[in-house]
């Protein structure tokens, strides 16, 4: 077990609104900073370290990014670990904040899109030239399946997303709920994935900060602690087919180190490339027994306002995958729900989508799928004040 | 090298493996015998240095999870949806991902082959065991995999060409007039006037108008098989006598419009092959009669190679032009 995070918090979650896909995304990682340090009150100036994670800035690296901003940066990175580059980068910028290498590093994921996928497939990795990830997602859907899942469980998944995601300014369907009927009727992908199971791929951009928490406190910023983080990527290379990931192999010492039972969670935000992605997450992360997914997907709504918030934003499939920034859309979610800071301020007044007394979140990811599984796992659990309004204000999400 | 780039390699040599028939071969670790799927540089199970080497392994194995994909679907396979898709165990242990049938379910035995589809590239397809399953010449035929043309335009050979390839099978339109768009194309550049394979004195206005009307037809024929590029696998086969690849004394007219030839054809393949254009060089030597040439020629359109020699001296040059291209053309002059 690592030593715990003291002292290093998460802040200034930031998401851009889904934007005009000719911008470059150059441009879109200068906003979101912008808007990171707008949300803190700080300046640029402050920053001295930076991760910047996108597919999309070519052959440009963050050294070129940092200097095309005007950054002068003691720590330079980008994780490039698909869904997980977001846990990866907070996970190593919290070690060296913690260290005092450096002092406030803004965490940016930002992509345009649709982006394309890299002609990296003759025909044997992507046999009729499909979309690769969504037949090796259909392949993996059907062996949970096989183990009791049903197509109404996935649907479950994608119903409450779509409920999460409504009225949110930066979701893509954030117009309301859709009806089981049109999930069920939808047209088919690779069977049994319908056009919803899989996100939409938007140009956007997520991030936040990663600082000392005296100088949270002192710029007066709500901040969420890590409890615990971890990353295990390629594990269980010898699987038949994927039923789990890096996360179900260190979950035991993962709890362990956040000093929290499963069951403390108030939110978990998953990184959803299909729902039995999310339903695998589940599992792994011990909130259910393996197998049992599909039994506690039934058992819970998985909506905002009942029992486990999941992807109190949307999650991928609602509100749009921007590329590689689609796990950053996860942790910058979480971060917001954990300090109470799950509102926007919109044309038509305030619109808030803050799940009541949510102070502890899960965030997990596994992506990065390969020729026949995702590669890529990562989780953490962060705690925050929450809204403070509700259930006896202020109260910390102390680690048991 | 990159990942991407040993895959892609890798792929190659399956092309090769599925163009020869036979076993399955597939890379594997000489040290610990893990099959290394998709290819990799070293063994990710034993961590051994040395690439792992392309040999035969058992064919058999069993059905993990089978989809049917209806989504976005590649050129060979634009007018069968959908197309079915499974990751399959081998008894060799490794998981692929292969095309297979759509009567196949979990836990079916099946063997796996590499075959060439229409485009010319390796897949990988799982055909069920046993009695009651589809043969592999089904599972072929639902996939689509079958090469052969239906329709061939030819330019620039005689009816007798024409005749002999219809007694074979496809229809054959002279330059593409009268028939349907067609799947495939032969043009024969050596038979093309002005050109007279082995003319003496060509003059060198002769050899630049011969030039041009070879690009036009290579031209015409390209732009006639990209009507049908989108619907399904076109196949461009260009014709040329194998002294394209050497001069022979005193046969510079001939040898230079061949070599020009040679050249204009690989430029069609550059610009033609990124849209979907499968262009083939196939070398033919004086004593192929037209029989055997209609014959070779409709093998040409399953094969897979792009470059293919008709005829013993053919076959013979283009092996030494293969090994040491100098050497050849010192030893046709009469050098060496």
């Amino acid at each position: 077990m690592s030593a715990a995070y003291d002292g290093v918090v998460l802040a200034a979650p930031f998401s851009l609104k889904p934007h005009r896909s000719e911008a470059p995304t150059l441009r879109l990682v200068a906003e979101v900073i912008a808007g990171v340090l707008d949300t803190a009150g700080l300046r640029h100036g402050q920053l001295d370290g930076l991760s910047v994670t996108s597919g999309t800035t070519g052959a440009e690296t963050a050294l070129g990014i940092a200097d095309h901003l005007g950054l002068s940066c003691r720590y330079l990175d980008g994780p490039v670990l698909d869904g997980a580059s977001a846990i990866a980068a907070a996970r190593r910028a919290a070690r060296l904040v913690a260290a005092g290498d450096v002092d406030m590093v803004a965490v940016i994921g930002a992509d345009r899109g649709p982006v394309a996928a890299p002609p990296v497939s003759p025909q044997t990795f992507d046999p009729v030239a499909a979309d690769r990830e969504t037949i090796v997602l259909a392949l993996i859907t059907q062996a949970m399946m096989r183990r009791g899942a049903t197509r109404e469980d996935f649907a479950r998944l994608c119903l409450a997303q779509r409920t999460n995601a409504h009225r949110l300014p930066f979701a893509l369907h954030n117009d309301g709920p859709m009806a089981l009927e049109d999930y069920l009727d939808a047209s088919v992908l690779a069977a049994p994935l319908v056009v919803h199971d899989r996100p939409t791929p938007i140009s956007g951009g997520e991030g936040f900060l990663v600082l000392r928490e005296v100088d949270a406190v002192a710029a007066r910023l709500p901040f969420a602690r890590i409890l615990a983080a971890t990353e295990r990527h390629n594990a269980y290379r010898f699987d038949d087919l994927q039923f789990r990931g890096g996360l179900a192999r260190d979950a035991e010492t993962f709890w362990l180190e956040a000093g929290i039972e499963p069951d403390a969670i108030d939110i978990v935000e998953t990184n959803d490339e299909c729902p039995a992605f999310s339903i695998m997450q589940f599992e792994d992360a011990g909130l259910c027994l393996k197998g049992e997914g599909p039994a506690f997907v039934r058992a819970h709504t998985l909506t905002r306002d009942g029992s486990l918030a999941h992807n109190t934003s949307g999650g991928l499939l609602a509100a749009g995958r921007p590329g590689a920034a689609g796990g950053h859309l996860a942790l910058v979610e979480a971060i917001r729900q954990v300090t109470g800071s799950a509102f926007a301020d919109t044309a038509e007044g305030r619109v808030s989508w803050q799940v009541a007394g949510a102070r502890v979140g899960l965030v997990s990811a596994l992506g990065g799928v390969a020729y026949d599984r995702g590669l890529a796992s990562a989780a953490m659990v962060i705690a925050g004040d929450g809204a403070g309004d509700v259930d006896g204000a202020g109260a910390q999400g102390e680690p048991a | 090298m990159t990942v991407q780039e040993a895959r892609r390699e890798g792929l190659g040599t399956l092309d090769l493996v599925a163009a020869r028939g036979g076993g399955l071969q597939l890379p594997t670790c000489d040290h610990c015998g893990e099959i290394a799927w998709p290819p990799r540089l070293v063994c990710g199970r034993c961590h051994s240095l040395d690439t792992p080497r392309w040999c035969e392994v058992g064919p058999g194995g069993r059905i993990e999870a089978m989809t049917l994909v209806h989504a976005a679907l590649g050129r060979a396979h634009v007018d069968r949806p959908p197309v079915p898709v499974a990751i399959v165990h081998l008894d060799f242990g490794a998981e692929i991902i292969a095309l297979t049938h759509a009567n196949v379910t979990y836990g079916d035995r099946v063997d796996v082959f590499a075959e060439l589809d229409r485009t010319g590239r390796a897949v990988l397809v799982a055909v069920p065991r046993g009695m009651g399953h589809p043969s592999v010449a089904e599972v072929r035929e639902s996939l689509g995999l079958s090469m052969s043309v239906r329709e061939i335009a030819l330019f620039g050979g005689g009816s007798r060409l024409a005749d002999a390839i219809e007694r074979i099978g496809p229809r054959v339109s002279i330059s593409g007039r009268g028939g349907e768009a067609p799947d495939g194309v032969v043009v024969m550049l050596p038979t093309l006037d002005p050109i007279d394979a082995g003319a003496r004195d060509m003059r060198f206005g002769d050899l630049l108008l011969a030039t041009e009307r070879m690009a036009d037809h290579l031209r015409t024929a390209a732009t006639l098989l990209m009507e049908r590029v989108a619907q399904e696998p076109v196949t461009l086969v260009a014709v040329l006598p194998d002294r394209a690849l050497c001069p022979a004394p005193n046969d510079s007219g001939g040898a230079a419009a061949a070599a020009a030839a040679f050249s204009l054809v690989s430029a069609t393949r550059q610009r033609w092959r990124p849209e979907g254009l499968r262009v083939v060089t196939a070398l033919v030597d004086d004593t192929v009669d037209t029989v055997t040439l209609a014959g070779a020629l409709l093998d040409v359109f399953e094969a897979t190679s792009d470059y293919v020699a008709i005829g013993p001296r053919a076959a013979a040059t283009f092996e030494s032009w293969r090994n040491d291209p100098m050497r050849l053309e010192r030893e046709s002059m009469g050098y060496l």
